[in-house]
Protein backbone atom coordinates (compact mmCIF):
# COMPACT_ATOMS: atom_id res chain seq x y z
CA UNK A 1 0.00 0.00 0.00
CA UNK A 2 1.63 3.07 -0.91
CA UNK A 3 1.33 6.16 1.11
CA UNK A 4 -1.83 7.98 -0.48
CA UNK A 5 -3.38 4.98 -0.62
CA UNK A 6 -2.78 4.24 3.05
CA UNK A 7 -3.81 7.71 3.67
CA UNK A 8 -7.22 7.86 1.78
CA UNK A 9 -8.03 4.32 3.53
CA UNK A 10 -7.45 5.56 6.79
CA UNK A 11 -9.64 9.01 6.29
CA UNK A 12 -12.85 7.01 4.58
CA UNK A 13 -11.77 4.39 7.78
CA UNK A 14 -12.10 7.17 9.91
CA UNK A 15 -14.99 8.80 7.74
CA UNK A 16 -17.24 6.13 7.77
CA UNK A 17 -16.61 4.92 10.99
CA UNK A 18 -18.23 8.65 12.06
CA UNK A 19 -21.08 7.86 9.46
CA UNK A 20 -21.96 4.65 11.18
CA UNK A 21 -22.25 6.52 14.86
CA UNK A 22 -24.70 8.61 13.27
CA UNK A 23 -26.76 5.97 11.94
CA UNK A 24 -26.91 4.34 15.65
CA UNK A 25 -27.85 7.28 17.06
CA UNK A 26 -24.40 7.33 19.53
CA UNK A 27 -24.22 10.79 21.79
CA UNK A 28 -22.31 13.29 19.51
CA UNK A 29 -19.90 13.67 22.43
CA UNK A 30 -19.04 9.58 21.83
CA UNK A 31 -18.95 10.13 18.15
CA UNK A 32 -15.32 11.05 17.32
CA UNK A 33 -14.16 8.48 20.30
CA UNK A 34 -16.08 5.93 18.55
CA UNK A 35 -14.26 6.72 15.35
CA UNK A 36 -11.00 6.60 16.72
CA UNK A 37 -11.40 3.24 18.05
CA UNK A 38 -12.45 2.29 14.74
CA UNK A 39 -9.08 3.68 13.06
CA UNK A 40 -6.83 2.33 16.16
CA UNK A 41 -8.20 -1.24 15.39
CA UNK A 42 -8.25 -0.95 12.06
CA UNK A 43 -4.75 -0.03 11.99
CA UNK A 44 -3.82 -3.20 14.30
CA UNK A 45 -5.50 -5.43 11.79
CA UNK A 46 -3.44 -3.82 8.62
CA UNK A 47 -0.20 -4.06 10.84
CA UNK A 48 -0.71 -8.14 11.21
CA UNK A 49 -2.44 -8.61 8.32
CA UNK A 50 1.06 -7.16 6.15
CA UNK A 51 3.33 -9.10 9.31
CA UNK A 52 1.53 -12.42 8.69
CA UNK A 53 -0.64 -12.48 5.67
CA UNK A 54 -3.65 -14.26 7.89
CA UNK A 55 -6.84 -12.58 7.86
CA UNK A 56 -7.90 -14.03 11.19
CA UNK A 57 -5.05 -13.37 12.99
CA UNK A 58 -5.30 -9.72 11.64
CA UNK A 59 -9.68 -10.02 12.47
CA UNK A 60 -8.80 -11.40 15.61
CA UNK A 61 -5.81 -8.49 17.01
CA UNK A 62 -8.16 -5.78 15.47
CA UNK A 63 -11.32 -7.00 17.61
CA UNK A 64 -9.00 -7.41 20.98
CA UNK A 65 -8.03 -4.49 20.40
CA UNK A 66 -11.40 -2.97 19.46
CA UNK A 67 -13.08 -4.51 23.00
CA UNK A 68 -10.17 -3.29 25.04
CA UNK A 69 -10.43 0.53 24.23
CA UNK A 70 -14.00 0.10 24.12
CA UNK A 71 -14.04 -1.03 27.38
CA UNK A 72 -11.37 1.93 29.01
CA UNK A 73 -13.76 4.48 26.93
CA UNK A 74 -17.03 3.29 28.80
CA UNK A 75 -15.09 3.21 31.80
CA UNK A 76 -13.83 6.78 31.51
CA UNK A 77 -17.77 7.69 29.79
CA UNK A 78 -19.65 5.76 32.01
CA UNK A 79 -21.37 4.50 29.35
CA UNK A 80 -21.34 0.75 27.98
CA UNK A 81 -18.80 -0.34 26.12
CA UNK A 82 -20.88 -2.04 23.23
CA UNK A 83 -21.53 1.16 21.45
CA UNK A 84 -17.85 1.62 20.89
CA UNK A 85 -16.98 -2.10 20.24
CA UNK A 86 -19.02 -2.22 17.24
CA UNK A 87 -17.59 0.81 16.26
CA UNK A 88 -13.92 -0.73 16.49
CA UNK A 89 -14.88 -3.55 14.59
CA UNK A 90 -17.12 -2.30 11.76
CA UNK A 91 -13.97 -1.52 9.62
CA UNK A 92 -13.43 -5.08 9.55
CA UNK A 93 -16.14 -6.33 8.27
CA UNK A 94 -15.74 -8.47 5.23
CA UNK A 95 -18.29 -6.78 2.90
CA UNK A 96 -16.01 -6.82 0.07
CA UNK A 97 -15.01 -10.49 -0.05
CA UNK A 98 -19.07 -11.41 0.97
CA UNK A 99 -20.15 -9.64 -1.81
CA UNK A 100 -17.39 -11.42 -4.27
CA UNK A 101 -18.02 -14.98 -3.02
CA UNK A 102 -22.11 -14.34 -3.84
CA UNK A 103 -20.71 -12.76 -7.43
CA UNK A 104 -18.35 -16.33 -7.18
CA UNK A 105 -20.99 -18.75 -6.60
CA UNK A 106 -23.12 -16.89 -9.57
CA UNK A 107 -20.83 -16.95 -12.19
CA UNK A 108 -19.87 -20.92 -11.17
CA UNK A 109 -16.49 -20.29 -10.35
CA UNK A 110 -16.12 -22.86 -7.13
CA UNK A 111 -12.41 -22.04 -6.69
CA UNK A 112 -12.89 -18.25 -6.69
CA UNK A 113 -16.01 -18.99 -4.01
CA UNK A 114 -13.99 -21.25 -2.08
CA UNK A 115 -11.34 -18.70 -1.73
CA UNK A 116 -13.14 -15.41 -0.84
CA UNK A 117 -15.47 -17.58 0.78
CA UNK A 118 -12.86 -18.67 3.07
CA UNK A 119 -11.61 -15.12 3.67
CA UNK A 120 -15.24 -14.00 4.60
CA UNK A 121 -15.27 -17.03 7.34
CA UNK A 122 -11.57 -16.36 8.10
CA UNK A 123 -12.69 -12.92 9.19
CA UNK A 124 -15.55 -13.41 10.96
CA UNK A 125 -14.21 -16.05 12.98
CA UNK A 126 -11.18 -13.92 13.98
CA UNK A 127 -13.55 -11.15 14.97
CA UNK A 128 -15.66 -13.46 17.09
CA UNK A 129 -12.67 -15.03 18.55
CA UNK A 130 -10.82 -11.74 19.55
CA UNK A 131 -14.53 -10.74 20.69
CA UNK A 132 -15.03 -13.75 22.56
CA UNK A 133 -11.47 -14.06 24.14
CA UNK A 134 -11.36 -9.86 25.22
CA UNK A 135 -14.57 -10.41 26.80
CA UNK A 136 -13.34 -13.06 28.76
CA UNK A 137 -10.55 -11.58 30.59
CA UNK A 138 -12.44 -8.61 31.09
CA UNK A 139 -14.89 -10.43 33.06
CA UNK A 140 -12.40 -12.44 34.69
CA UNK A 141 -10.62 -9.06 35.92
CA UNK A 142 -14.05 -7.75 36.91
CA UNK A 143 -15.25 -10.80 39.08
CA UNK A 144 -11.52 -10.77 40.49
CA UNK A 145 -11.62 -7.05 41.12
CA UNK A 146 -15.05 -7.09 43.08
CA UNK A 147 -13.55 -9.98 45.00
CA UNK A 148 -10.35 -8.06 46.09
CA UNK A 149 -12.32 -5.42 46.91
CA UNK A 150 -14.59 -7.30 49.21
CA UNK B 1 -50.01 3.59 24.73
CA UNK B 2 -52.77 0.98 26.13
CA UNK B 3 -49.52 -0.12 27.89
CA UNK B 4 -48.06 3.63 29.16
CA UNK B 5 -52.04 4.29 30.16
CA UNK B 6 -51.61 1.24 32.52
CA UNK B 7 -48.21 2.03 33.93
CA UNK B 8 -49.06 5.26 34.84
CA UNK B 9 -52.33 4.77 36.96
CA UNK B 10 -51.82 7.19 39.82
CA UNK B 11 -51.06 5.55 43.33
CA UNK B 12 -54.34 7.13 44.40
CA UNK B 13 -56.30 4.42 41.91
CA UNK B 14 -54.30 1.57 43.37
CA UNK B 15 -55.23 2.56 47.15
CA UNK B 16 -59.32 2.88 45.61
CA UNK B 17 -59.21 -0.29 43.79
CA UNK B 18 -57.55 -1.90 47.16
CA UNK B 19 -60.00 -0.47 49.55
CA UNK B 20 -62.85 -1.65 47.07
CA UNK B 21 -63.19 -5.61 48.26
CA UNK B 22 -64.37 -4.62 51.96
CA UNK B 23 -61.69 -6.75 53.82
CA UNK B 24 -59.74 -5.98 56.99
CA UNK B 25 -57.44 -2.34 56.60
CA UNK B 26 -54.63 -4.75 56.57
CA UNK B 27 -55.65 -6.84 54.24
CA UNK B 28 -56.90 -4.07 51.75
CA UNK B 29 -53.33 -2.03 52.43
CA UNK B 30 -51.63 -5.71 51.90
CA UNK B 31 -53.52 -5.55 48.39
CA UNK B 32 -52.63 -2.13 47.26
CA UNK B 33 -48.93 -2.75 47.58
CA UNK B 34 -49.08 -5.63 45.27
CA UNK B 35 -50.72 -3.72 43.13
CA UNK B 36 -48.19 -1.32 43.33
CA UNK B 37 -45.31 -3.79 43.00
CA UNK B 38 -47.13 -5.09 40.12
CA UNK B 39 -46.99 -1.50 38.38
CA UNK B 40 -43.60 -1.08 39.59
CA UNK B 41 -42.33 -4.21 38.07
CA UNK B 42 -44.03 -3.48 34.83
CA UNK B 43 -42.25 -0.43 34.63
CA UNK B 44 -39.18 -2.09 35.08
CA UNK B 45 -39.75 -4.11 32.68
CA UNK B 46 -40.72 -1.59 30.44
CA UNK B 47 -37.13 0.13 30.80
CA UNK B 48 -35.73 -3.70 29.68
CA UNK B 49 -37.88 -3.38 26.81
CA UNK B 50 -36.76 -0.57 25.37
CA UNK B 51 -33.22 -1.35 25.89
CA UNK B 52 -33.71 -4.73 23.73
CA UNK B 53 -36.11 -2.82 21.18
CA UNK B 54 -32.80 -0.49 20.79
CA UNK B 55 -30.19 -2.19 20.62
CA UNK B 56 -28.68 -3.63 23.67
CA UNK B 57 -27.43 -7.14 24.92
CA UNK B 58 -29.38 -9.39 26.55
CA UNK B 59 -27.53 -9.53 29.60
CA UNK B 60 -27.86 -5.83 29.86
CA UNK B 61 -31.60 -5.67 29.81
CA UNK B 62 -31.80 -8.37 32.39
CA UNK B 63 -29.09 -6.76 34.92
CA UNK B 64 -31.18 -3.43 34.56
CA UNK B 65 -34.37 -5.05 35.68
CA UNK B 66 -32.81 -6.78 38.25
CA UNK B 67 -30.73 -3.90 39.63
CA UNK B 68 -34.15 -1.58 39.41
CA UNK B 69 -36.43 -4.30 41.11
CA UNK B 70 -33.94 -4.70 44.40
CA UNK B 71 -33.38 -1.08 44.40
CA UNK B 72 -37.16 -0.85 44.97
CA UNK B 73 -36.83 -3.63 48.03
CA UNK B 74 -37.49 -7.24 46.34
CA UNK B 75 -35.93 -10.11 48.12
CA UNK B 76 -35.44 -11.95 45.10
CA UNK B 77 -35.67 -11.01 41.38
CA UNK B 78 -35.63 -13.91 38.59
CA UNK B 79 -35.71 -12.36 34.66
CA UNK B 80 -35.46 -14.51 31.62
CA UNK B 81 -35.09 -13.07 28.29
CA UNK B 82 -34.21 -14.06 24.97
CA UNK B 83 -34.54 -11.93 21.81
CA UNK B 84 -38.33 -11.15 21.09
CA UNK B 85 -39.33 -12.10 25.12
CA UNK B 86 -38.82 -11.07 28.01
CA UNK B 87 -40.48 -12.28 31.86
CA UNK B 88 -39.66 -10.94 35.26
CA UNK B 89 -41.04 -12.34 38.46
CA UNK B 90 -40.36 -9.86 41.25
CA UNK B 91 -40.42 -11.59 45.28
CA UNK B 92 -41.39 -9.32 48.10
CA UNK B 93 -40.63 -10.41 51.57
CA UNK B 94 -44.47 -9.89 52.62
CA UNK B 95 -46.05 -10.18 49.47
CA UNK B 96 -46.56 -13.00 47.03
CA UNK B 97 -44.39 -12.73 43.82
CA UNK B 98 -45.47 -10.51 40.86
CA UNK B 99 -44.65 -11.70 37.28
CA UNK B 100 -44.88 -9.14 33.97
CA UNK B 101 -43.75 -10.59 30.14
CA UNK B 102 -43.36 -8.49 27.51
CA UNK B 103 -43.54 -9.47 23.76
CA UNK B 104 -40.01 -7.15 21.91
CA UNK B 105 -40.16 -6.07 18.76
CA UNK B 106 -37.28 -5.46 18.06
CA UNK B 107 -36.84 -1.83 16.48
CA UNK B 108 -33.44 -1.16 15.09
CA UNK B 109 -29.87 0.31 16.86
CA UNK B 110 -30.44 3.81 18.78
CA UNK B 111 -27.34 3.70 21.24
CA UNK B 112 -28.50 7.53 22.81
CA UNK B 113 -31.87 5.94 24.00
CA UNK B 114 -29.95 2.62 25.42
CA UNK B 115 -28.03 5.40 27.04
CA UNK B 116 -31.03 7.10 28.60
CA UNK B 117 -31.91 4.58 30.04
CA UNK B 118 -29.05 3.66 31.62
CA UNK B 119 -28.77 6.27 32.99
CA UNK B 120 -32.39 6.57 34.23
CA UNK B 121 -31.93 2.91 35.89
CA UNK B 122 -28.26 3.99 38.00
CA UNK B 123 -30.14 7.10 39.03
CA UNK B 124 -33.27 4.79 40.50
CA UNK B 125 -30.64 2.43 41.81
CA UNK B 126 -29.18 5.36 43.95
CA UNK B 127 -32.19 7.28 44.58
CA UNK B 128 -35.68 5.06 44.04
CA UNK B 129 -38.13 7.57 42.99
CA UNK B 130 -41.98 6.93 42.80
CA UNK B 131 -44.26 5.33 40.26
CA UNK B 132 -45.32 8.92 38.54
CA UNK B 133 -42.19 9.78 37.81
CA UNK B 134 -40.34 7.11 37.05
CA UNK B 135 -43.41 6.71 34.04
CA UNK B 136 -42.94 10.49 33.20
CA UNK B 137 -38.91 9.06 32.76
CA UNK B 138 -39.77 6.17 30.67
CA UNK B 139 -42.41 8.13 28.56
CA UNK B 140 -39.81 11.16 28.01
CA UNK B 141 -37.28 9.13 26.76
CA UNK B 142 -39.32 7.03 24.52
CA UNK B 143 -41.05 9.59 23.26
CA UNK B 144 -38.13 11.80 22.73
CA UNK B 145 -37.99 12.13 18.49
CA UNK B 146 -34.58 10.67 16.52
CA UNK B 147 -32.98 13.26 14.68
CA UNK B 148 -34.19 11.58 11.28
CA UNK B 149 -31.25 14.50 9.41
CA UNK B 150 -28.29 12.62 11.21
CA UNK B 151 -29.71 8.74 10.21
CA UNK B 152 -29.52 10.27 6.85
CA UNK B 153 -25.80 11.89 7.07
CA UNK B 154 -24.78 9.15 8.51
CA UNK B 155 -25.80 7.17 5.62
CA UNK B 156 -23.95 9.08 3.01
CA UNK B 157 -21.13 9.19 4.85
CA UNK B 158 -20.77 5.64 5.29
CA UNK B 159 -22.15 4.73 1.56
CA UNK B 160 -19.79 7.28 0.27
CA UNK B 161 -16.58 6.89 2.50
CA UNK B 162 -16.82 2.55 2.57
CA UNK B 163 -17.09 2.71 -1.75
CA UNK B 164 -13.68 4.84 -1.75
CA UNK B 165 -12.41 2.36 1.31
CA UNK B 166 -13.02 -0.87 -0.86
CA UNK B 167 -11.41 0.75 -3.85
CA UNK B 168 -13.71 2.52 -5.98
CA UNK B 169 -13.49 6.10 -7.17
CA UNK B 170 -14.95 9.02 -6.34
CA UNK B 171 -18.03 9.00 -8.75
CA UNK B 172 -18.66 5.65 -7.42
CA UNK B 173 -18.38 7.25 -3.77
CA UNK B 174 -20.99 9.42 -4.66
CA UNK B 175 -23.15 7.42 -6.20
CA UNK B 176 -23.19 5.04 -3.23
CA UNK B 177 -23.81 8.00 -1.01
CA UNK B 178 -26.98 8.76 -3.18
CA UNK B 179 -28.03 5.18 -3.09
CA UNK B 180 -27.70 4.71 0.69
CA UNK B 181 -29.73 8.22 1.28
CA UNK B 182 -32.65 5.85 -0.58
CA UNK B 183 -31.75 2.93 2.03
CA UNK B 184 -31.88 4.79 4.85
CA UNK B 185 -35.27 5.92 3.71
CA UNK B 186 -36.60 2.41 2.98
CA UNK B 187 -35.01 1.53 6.64
CA UNK B 188 -37.23 4.62 7.86
CA UNK B 189 -40.42 4.25 5.77
CA UNK B 190 -40.47 0.19 4.08
CA UNK B 191 -39.26 -2.09 7.19
CA UNK B 192 -42.43 -1.22 8.53
CA UNK B 193 -44.38 -2.67 5.72
CA UNK B 194 -42.48 -6.06 5.18
CA UNK B 195 -43.19 -8.97 7.01
CA UNK B 196 -39.73 -9.57 8.43
CA UNK B 197 -36.48 -8.08 8.20
CA UNK B 198 -35.36 -11.13 6.56
CA UNK B 199 -38.15 -9.82 3.89
CA UNK B 200 -37.22 -5.70 3.87
CA UNK B 201 -33.50 -6.81 3.72
CA UNK B 202 -34.50 -8.98 0.57
CA UNK B 203 -36.49 -5.87 -1.06
CA UNK B 204 -34.16 -3.13 -0.31
CA UNK B 205 -31.08 -5.15 -1.80
CA UNK B 206 -33.17 -5.82 -4.67
CA UNK B 207 -34.61 -2.32 -5.27
CA UNK B 208 -30.85 -0.78 -5.05
CA UNK B 209 -29.25 -3.91 -6.83
CA UNK B 210 -31.40 -2.43 -9.94
CA UNK B 211 -31.50 1.17 -9.56
CA UNK B 212 -27.25 0.51 -9.46
CA UNK B 213 -27.68 -1.29 -12.60
CA UNK B 214 -30.16 1.50 -14.08
CA UNK B 215 -27.50 4.43 -12.90
CA UNK B 216 -24.42 2.20 -15.21
CA UNK B 217 -26.32 2.14 -18.05
CA UNK B 218 -25.96 6.07 -17.88
CA UNK B 219 -22.98 6.52 -15.74
CA UNK B 220 -19.64 4.77 -16.27
CA UNK B 221 -19.37 3.48 -12.43
CA UNK B 222 -18.09 0.12 -10.35
CA UNK B 223 -20.79 -1.33 -9.88
CA UNK B 224 -19.36 -3.87 -7.58
CA UNK B 225 -17.44 -1.01 -5.21
CA UNK B 226 -21.01 0.96 -5.27
CA UNK B 227 -23.32 -2.35 -4.14
CA UNK B 228 -20.12 -3.16 -1.45
CA UNK B 229 -20.10 0.33 0.08
CA UNK B 230 -24.29 -0.04 0.40
CA UNK B 231 -23.69 -3.39 1.43
CA UNK B 232 -21.98 -2.20 4.35
CA UNK B 233 -25.65 -0.17 5.49
CA UNK B 234 -27.47 -3.38 5.25
CA UNK B 235 -24.93 -6.63 6.97
CA UNK B 236 -26.25 -6.90 10.44
CA UNK B 237 -22.56 -6.38 11.89
CA UNK B 238 -24.24 -4.98 15.75
CA UNK B 239 -26.41 -8.38 15.28
CA UNK B 240 -24.01 -10.41 14.84
CA UNK B 241 -21.71 -9.38 17.56
CA UNK B 242 -24.02 -9.11 19.78
CA UNK B 243 -25.30 -12.47 19.33
CA UNK B 244 -21.62 -13.55 19.77
CA UNK B 245 -21.36 -11.88 22.91
CA UNK B 246 -24.58 -13.60 23.91
CA UNK B 247 -23.46 -17.20 23.51
CA UNK B 248 -20.12 -16.47 25.56
CA UNK B 249 -22.27 -15.00 28.05
CA UNK B 250 -24.03 -18.23 28.47
CA UNK B 251 -27.52 -16.75 26.76
CA UNK B 252 -26.96 -19.31 23.92
CA UNK B 253 -31.07 -19.47 23.28
CA UNK B 254 -31.42 -15.70 22.08
CA UNK B 255 -27.13 -16.00 20.39
CA UNK B 256 -28.24 -18.53 18.37
CA UNK B 257 -31.70 -16.87 17.85
CA UNK B 258 -30.09 -13.70 16.65
CA UNK B 259 -27.04 -15.53 14.92
CA UNK B 260 -29.60 -17.41 12.73
CA UNK B 261 -31.70 -14.13 12.05
CA UNK B 262 -28.70 -12.63 11.20
CA UNK B 263 -27.45 -15.25 8.67
CA UNK B 264 -30.97 -15.62 6.97
CA UNK B 265 -30.57 -11.39 7.24
CA UNK B 266 -27.44 -11.77 4.84
CA UNK B 267 -28.78 -14.51 2.91
CA UNK B 268 -31.67 -11.96 1.93
CA UNK B 269 -29.14 -9.37 0.89
CA UNK B 270 -27.35 -11.24 -0.97
CA UNK B 271 -30.15 -13.18 -2.89
CA UNK B 272 -31.71 -9.47 -3.35
CA UNK B 273 -28.51 -8.34 -4.70
CA UNK B 274 -27.35 -11.35 -7.02
CA UNK B 275 -31.16 -11.31 -9.13
CA UNK B 276 -30.58 -8.04 -10.55
CA UNK B 277 -26.62 -8.31 -11.28
CA UNK B 278 -28.12 -11.79 -12.91
CA UNK B 279 -30.69 -9.80 -15.00
CA UNK B 280 -28.95 -6.44 -16.07
CA UNK B 281 -25.42 -8.87 -16.82
CA UNK B 282 -23.56 -6.13 -14.43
Amino acid sequence: MTPLELTINLTTTFIGTIGFTMVWNLRNRDVFLGAVNGIVSWVGYLIVNECTGSVFAAAFTGSVISVVIAEILARIRKTNATQFMICGIIPMVPGGSYYNTAIAILNGDHAGAAAFGSSTAGTMLGIAAGVCLANAFIYMMRIAAGRIRQ
Amino acid sequence: MTVRRYNRLRADDITAAGQGGGRSSAACRSRADENKDQRMLSLFVDVGMEMLQNGAEIWRAEETIERMGYAYGAARMDIFSVTNYLAATMTMQDYGEQTVTRRVVISGNNFERVEELNALSRDYCRRPFDMEELADRIDSIRDKKVNIYKAYIGSLLVGSMFTVFFGGNALDGVVSGLCALLICFMQRNLKSLCSSNEFFYFLSSLIMGFLIGFIHLFLPINTAMVIIGDIMLLIPGLMMMNAIKDIFLDDTLSGIMRLTESLFWTGGIACGFIIPIFIMGM
